[in-house]
């Protein structure tokens, strides 16, 4: 910055008569050096504002950790879709086992159970009133997108139907926290048409991430009520007592 | 269960931004930077543009609830989404690049936000945020330099601190610290873009 020295010098006050007046004509005529007097001034102004400093400091501090666990959860992806194929070989095993033994792990009895919902776009399209993001998302979801899908579902926090595909999408990713308090929001909303699957597909979630009790006490509710999840309820739980 | 999080109220959360209360904050992160990062993502954006959005965001509200300027007519969840989406439009209309995303920056209610004073905050926003940027490559000596001055420590408590010989060395070290700070944010793209080369836009 060429101009520095002698905007230090004029704001320390050690500028006298003519090269202070041809320093202040020229801050109005010499575009360069008003653009770098404002540079100077505005930056040293925000140097010195110390509490918004601590706001910035606190803001990226909370984001570094924030994308930290980020990365941390994304080598989990990676480890589990690394595992999956082995999975998916001893899912036949296990199927098998299963049958002959007639009991199963739970992580079985998730594999077996969790059929993800259809899209509504395949079975509701008739007279269907939904968001374009929300219709956007089911497109993407749809095609197995479920991460776009999640970003299209979020655009409308408060379309439910949304959030249920939303955790949906999440159990597909194997993110079961996030899908689970995705179900949580749309049951305690508590006045809405979905609450049947959500608290089926949160029986799930629990079932997968090891919360035995919390299962077992939904699954109660459930296959209590007369909802359409009532019998499979009843039938997974009759597999957790015999496990 | 899903582990149960404390709820803030809209007059917490503004009070929280005023005072950096980290558990505001974190509050503020976990609930909307997902809604703003969805946001600047489809509108042709990138994760870091959407972190640069969200804090610019808080920012924004800092200022003025620091000139007491602020009194939300709605939400605070729609007063700040409204906010940093503007903020993100904004900068996609600078850059040029409308053509590429559906930008209609007037229907968006900023409620009752003057867009000419939100675009001043803005690009104030902008130095503040570049400034921190590039505080953090310079060297180490001059980080804690600036870091002593700003916390308004005087030459000689620096003197002391950082056990140099004299208070003429601290303001010469700290004008060679500060000159080459400005010479980095002057040459950064963004400044160049949305500040540098029309002073009439700062």
């Amino acid at each position: 910055m060429k101009n520095f020295e002698k905007i230090t010098n004029y704001l320390k006050g050690e500028l006298k008569d003519g090269d202070l007046w041809e320093f202040r004509k020229s801050l109005e005529v010499d575009a360069e050096l008003a653009a770098d007097y404002k540079l100077y001034t505005q930056a040293n102004a925000q140097l010195e504002n110390k509490n918004k400093s601590k706001l910035h400091n606190t803001l990226n501090s909370i984001h570094q950790d924030a994308s930290r666990k980020g990365i941390v959860r994304t080598l989990g992806v990676y480890k589990l879709t690394g595992i999956a194929a082995a999975i998916a070989l001893l899912i036949g095993f296990g199927t098998f086992m299963f049958n002959m033994f007639g009991t199963s792990t739970t992580q079985q009895m998730y594999a077996f159970y969790f059929q993800p919902e259809k899209s509504v776009l395949n079975v509701r399209s008739a007279g269907l009133n939904m968001e374009q993001t929300v219709m956007q998302g089911m497109q993407y979801y749809e095609m197995n997108k479920f991460e776009i899908a999640i970003a299209m579902f979020d655009m409308e926090p408060s379309n439910l139907l949304g959030k249920l595909y939303g955790g949906i999408s999440y159990m597909e990713l194997n993110d079961f926290d996030k899908a689970i308090d995705y179900f949580n929001s749309i049951i305690q909303h508590n006045d809405n048409l979905f609450i049947d699957q959500s608290e089926w597909y949160l029986s799930l979630c629990y079932l997968k991430t090891n919360k035995t009790a919390e299962a077992n006490k939904l699954l109660n509710k459930i296959a209590t009520e007369r909802g359409v999840f009532k019998t499979k309820a009843q039938m997974l739980l009759n597999e957790m007592k015999n496990k | 269960m899903s582990k149960k999080r404390e709820i803030y109220s809209d007059e917490e959360i503004l009070e929280g931004i005023r005072t950096s209360d980290r558990k505001v904050l974190e509050y503020i992160y976990r609930r909307y930077f997902k809604v703003v990062r969805n946001f600047v993502i489809i509108k042709s954006g990138s994760e870091f543009a959407a972190w640069d959005v969200f804090q610019e965001g808080i920012y924004v509200l800092y200022d003025k609830i620091q000139n007491s300027q602020l009194e939300l007519t709605s939400t605070f969840q729609t007063f700040f989404v409204a906010i940093c989406k503007h903020i993100w439009l904004n900068q996609l209309r600078d850059r040029n690049r409308g053509e590429l995303v559906d930008i209609n920056i007037g229907e968006l209610d900023i409620f009752g936000v003057d867009e000419n004073e939100l675009i001043a905050l803005n690009k104030s926003n902008l130095l503040f945020r570049l400034m921190h940027k590039y505080l953090n490559e310079l060297s180490p000596e001059c980080q804690e330099m600036l870091r002593l001055i700003s916390e308004n420590y005087t030459g000689a408590e620096i003197v002391r601190e950082m056990n140099y010989g004299s208070v003429s060395f601290v303001y010469n070290k700290k004008e060679r610290c500060f000159r080459k700070l400005l010479e980095m944010i002057k040459n950064d793209i963004e400044y160049k873009t949305n500040i540098g080369d029309n002073n009439e836009k700062l």
